[in-house]
């Protein structure tokens, strides 16, 4: 009798302790998801609801009108100019960074000497505030700037532009900015991926006679394949995310030819006081996010499997 | 990495290194060469301090910075610890919760948060800028710290229940001595999002008293016109402190940003 | 163990919210009680009067005005909507505030003041007669701004001391322009300064070629009343394209801002023609070139003689010397100021008092009160006070009013002109696309 009393005491005392343990746990996810929860998921769901309104932001009493944004949107020429920005310039940055990142560390982890001023050459522009870069590329990219100048210097002069005035080369410059602001991210994770990969496994390939180029595509880059991943997922939400190059030096113009939805966004519910249409377009850029990434997934993930 | 080179391949990895390094350098270097033409390095620099509010905007930078490093920090400290190490049910349901974040532009969240800022009379308040910004940078610190304190012996932690501590002890004595490269991370990279950040402040702080770094560009072209040696002196002193935190702490960039990225 | 955890964790979080505290109270610009008695700071935004101008208005009212202080911040045009705008939401935005006529004006009128009463404590009932332009800055039946000045655009500057340095004359009809503009490209120089990337510089010239071909059409057209897609407006964009594919503006012009880029050019003498208005009147008086010889340097000549022309007559045929505008700038306060009272004593000093506007006369500018006549007292040389004298018949005729007043409409004029002239959009197209944006405004 006594033992069995004492066991189910103590059992109850283990499962009180333990009650208040997953109490106490809670406790401690609680300050970040007040913020998180709080802020993102809170803010998704008002924003879903302005969305449906035609409002200037200011009036007490705003008009609703269901999927009137949603519909104004689909028949804007503008929007899908911001689309079809973004996604070139996605698509185009991405691949741009990747590759002169890869090539960039396998470069690297040759004999080169000096190596460490190389890396904090490429990296630095990582750290350096996406505002300051708007500003000096903006200055390098007028018509008597330092690009221009550089361009003359060396006998290509015939590549000289108007970088941001002309609206087929001014997406161009952005990608530019932003190739020159990121790659060195990459380069990051492919130098740490690339000290990771087997020395033995090059050693037998050299061993066999493979050339340089030959062992690097054989066994190299298929060992890349997690960062590959990385990379474009990051990339992908980076990209929609782009606002401050886009802003600062060319404005979206000129004539639209860099509007890019973020940048719409602001002039759309802040300059003009269409918040209703603001917040429509912004649950597309999320409701995009969400589909991309869950694209990516499953394409990685299959690939993985097979 | 492949075998001892000739003096043919060193010098053709010579080359290649810096024509592919080169144009990184590039508009480096026209800052910092543009900001000595004009007037004269001395006469811009000075100029930057002495006529317009720059302290100031570096002031209010590091206040949005450190409440930011503060605030992330705590939080993260907290929640990777208890996703990682701790019992609850709906756990990683929770852990999905934080890092989904992840993938949000923060731009979808402009109209709900300026309304709300504007409702609540945030405006020109530094909280207005560290919420969403700590609430956006979360979703990241959380992972990267969730996964390595996950690498923490359970052993170490049941030695200490066994002495008696509770699981805050365990956390403050025995998880986050042994996180100190995570914590590193996690205060640098917070620090890195805070001091570059554009678009809250552009929103939020409209009195130029209060102005962040990222802000003196316009600023400056608004109010001074177009001097452009003595917009780079600015843009060179406005980049200073943060590549000065890189070259110290370049290890823990590195370690941080490769931490979370390779691995699953 | 459970009270020693609770009792951590509490700390903890109450720490956190004590920073928070601390935190929001150190934040707050303009949270001033607003007191009836002691010394008052007004905080007085604009993008014109620029900072150095604006000294001598200050120093002058606040002479007159015992214990007001104004603290005045010069912003570019470029720059201006946008950070005023967001600072007047914010609620800590200036007391008082410049604005211009038209979207501007229906924009900030849920952020401004009604002027009304107070312009009649000022001037009495018959204020509208002796304030004429002030009907332009009304809206949602209240008067948002007074004007300070009534400009017109549809001219063009020359800087002709460089003009005659170059041996050449200041082009008065299409083919004599693309003349000069050859000949002046041959030196290395731009012939046309133009900021491009600022749509109201783009409204003004196509407002100047659209005037020579039907004059005061467009003003009916934006109104809905007379169709946008009509064979004057198409041929007025294709006259515009051809300032870019002729050469009179350079290919660069619409990446740059009228100020400070092309102004800035034209200043310096790197251009030699602008296309701005009679707001820029005050380049001819010798205060102006002293300021400038500050803000340029040693490169700049004080002995300058900018002079202003009428819009060279781009169409065969076009009717040439007309002007479209109004105020060019109003000024206004703002609704959430704690001061509104001193605020609005500013407003009126600058706009309807004599002293104010005997001032603005000064920069050569038609004052906004019919009473003031214009002062050419500085102005550099006979010449220039000839042409200057030669622009108030227009001023007192304009064609029309220079602002749209939709802002949709403006946006999408702005940008049919952005496209036209970067070969994006047929002149055809341009027109079709702002007729479709007039009448979706009018809906």
């Amino acid at each position: 009798m006594t033992a069995t009393t004492a066991t189910t005491a103590a059992a109850g005392r283990s499962r009180l302790r333990s009650r208040r343990a997953r109490l106490t746990a809670y406790l401690y996810v609680i300050p970040a998801l007040m913020l998180i929860v709080g802020i993102i998921y809170v803010g998704v769901v008002y924003n879903s609801w302005v969305s449906t309104l035609d409002w200037n932001g200011l009036d007490p009493e705003p008009t609703q009108v269901g999927g009137g944004n949603y519909a104004r949107l689909l028949a804007d020429p503008i929007f899908w100019t911001a689309l079809r920005n973004v996604a070139l310039f996605g698509v185009v940055t991405i691949l741009v960074q990747m590759g002169l990142g890869l090539l960039i560390a396998l470069v690297l982890s040759g004999p080169v000497y000096g190596r460490g001023v190389y890396r904090a050459v490429v990296f630095v522009p990582v750290v350096l505030a996406p505002a300051a870069i708007s500003a000096a590329f903006r200055q390098f990219f007028r018509p008597d700037g330092q690009l221009n100048a550089l361009l003359d210097a060396v006998g290509l002069d015939a590549l000289q532009r108007a970088w941001v005035a002309d609206p087929q080369v001014a997406l161009l410059a952005l990608m530019a900015v932003n190739v020159f602001s990121w790659t060195g991210f990459s380069f990051l994770l492919y130098q740490a991926a690339l000290s990771q990969v087997e020395a033995s496994q090059l050693e037998a390939a050299q061993i066999d006679g493979a050339g340089t180029v030959r062992t690097v595509r054989s066994i190299v880059v298929p060992q890349l394949r997690m960062t590959h991943v990385t990379l474009a997922l990051t990339g992908v939400i980076g990209s929609l995310k782009t606002f401050d190059i886009v802003f600062l030096i060319t404005g979206g113009g000129p004539a639209r030819s860099t509007e890019f939805l973020t940048t719409y966004i602001y002039k759309e519910a802040i300059m003009q006081f269409n918040v209703g249409y603001g917040a429509a377009l912004s649950m597309i850029v999320l409701a995009l996010a969400l589909l991309l990434t869950a694209v990516q997934m499953r394409l990685y993930r299959l690939d993985r499997e097979s | 990495m492949f075998g001892r080179a000739t003096i043919r391949a060193r010098i053709l990895y010579q080359v290649l290194a810096t024509v592919l390094v080169l144009p990184f350098a590039f508009p480096l270097l026209w800052v910092v060469l543009v900001s000595f033409q004009g007037q004269g390095a001395r006469a811009n620099y000075a100029a930057v301090f002495t006529q317009t509010p720059f302290l100031q905007f570096i002031t209010n930078s590091l206040i949005i910075s450190a409440g930011t490093v503060v605030t992330v920090t705590l939080c993260t400290l907290l929640a990777g610890f208890a996703l990682s190490k701790l019992e609850m049910p709906g756990k990683q349901l929770l852990f999905m919760a934080v890092v989904a974040g992840l993938m949000l532009p923060g731009i979808a969240l402009t109209v709900p948060m300026f309304l709300i800022i504007r409702e609540l009379g945030l405006f020109n308040n530094y909280v207005a800028v560290i919420g969403p910004l700590s609430a956006i940078i979360l979703p990241m610190t959380v992972l990267l710290t969730r996964n390595y304190m996950r690498n923490v012996p359970d052993e170490l932690l049941d030695a200490a229940k066994i002495d008696g501590a509770t699981s805050f002890t365990t956390l403050v004595r025995v998880v986050v001595p042994l996180s100190r490269a995570i914590v590193a991370v996690v205060i640098v990279w917070s620090f890195l999002n805070a001091w570059n950040e554009f678009f809250l402040p552009l929103l939020f702080l409209t009195d130029p008293g209060m102005q962040a770094v990222t802000q003196i560009p316009t600023y400056f072209t608004s109010t001074y016109g177009s001097d452009v040696p003595k917009i780079f002196a600015a843009l060179t002193l406005m980049c200073l402190p943060i590549v000065v935190t890189y070259v110290a702490f370049q290890r823990h960039f590195e370690r941080g940003l490769t931490a979370g990225a390779i691995k699953d | 163990m459970n009270d020693h955890a609770r009792r951590r964790a509490a700390a903890l979080l109450s720490l956190a919210a004590a920073a928070a505290v601390t935190l929001a109270a150190c934040g707050g610009g303009g949270d001033q009680a607003d007191s009836g008695d002691g010394p008052v700071t007004l905080t007085f935004w604009s993008w014109n009067p620029s900072a150095d101008n604006a000294a001598t208005y200050i120093d002058a009212f606040e002479a007159q005005h015992e214990g007001i202080t104004v603290e005045h911040r010069f912003i570019q045009y470029s720059d201006y909507v946008n950070t005023t705008q967001l600072a007047l939401q914010s609620g800590s935005g200036p007391d008082v505030f410049g604005l211009q006529v038209g979207a501007l004006t229906t924009q900030f009128a849920p952020l401004a003041e009604d002027l009304t009463l107070y312009a009649e404590e000022a001037l009495g009932a018959d204020w509208p007669d002796q304030l004429p332009s002030s009907a332009q800055l009304r809206a949602d039946d209240k008067q948002v701004a007074l004007p300070w000045m009534v400009t017109g655009g549809g001219l063009v500057w020359a800087n002709q001391t460089l003009v005659d340095e170059l041996g050449l004359t200041v082009p008065t009809t299409f083919a004599e322009l693309t003349q000069f503009c050859a000949a002046v490209r041959a030196e290395g120089l731009t012939c046309m300064a133009h900021g491009g990337k600022d749509a109201w510089h783009n409204i003004d010239v196509y407002q100047a070629i659209v005037n020579q071909i039907a004059p005061g059409e467009l003003y009916a057209a934006l109104a809905g009343e007379t169709p946008f897609d009509a064979p004057a407006f198409v041929q007025a964009f294709e006259v515009w394209q051809s300032f870019f594919t002729e050469g009179i503006f350079d290919e660069g012009a619409l990446g740059l801002t009228a100020y400070p880029d092309a102004n800035d050019a034209f200043r310096r003498g790197e251009a030699v023609l602008i296309a701005f208005g009679s707001w820029q009147n005050a380049d001819t008086t010798t205060t102006s070139m002293e300021a400038y010889a500050e803000t340029y340097g040693d490169a700049f000549d004080t002995s300058t003689v900018f002079m202003p022309y009428f819009f060279p007559q781009v169409v065969p045929g076009g009717q040439t010397g007309l002007m479209f505008g109004g105020p060019d700038v109003g000024f206004a306060v703002a609704s959430s100021s704690n001061h509104k009272d001193e605020a609005a004593e500013l407003v009126l000093w600058l706009t309807a008092s004599q002293e104010g506007q005997e001032l603005m006369a000064t920069t050569v500018q038609q004052p906004a009160l019919v009473s003031v006549p214009l002062d050419l007292s500085d102005v550099m040389t006979p010449e220039q006070e000839e042409a200057l004298e030669a622009q108030a018949p227009a001023l007192e005729n304009l064609v029309g009013q220079r602002e749209i007043d939709s802002a949709d409409v403006r946006t999408a004029l702005g940008d049919a002109l952005a496209a036209v002239a970067s070969g994006q959009q047929s002149a055809e197209d341009a027109a079709d696309a702002v007729q479709a944006a007039i009448d979706a405004s009018l809906q």
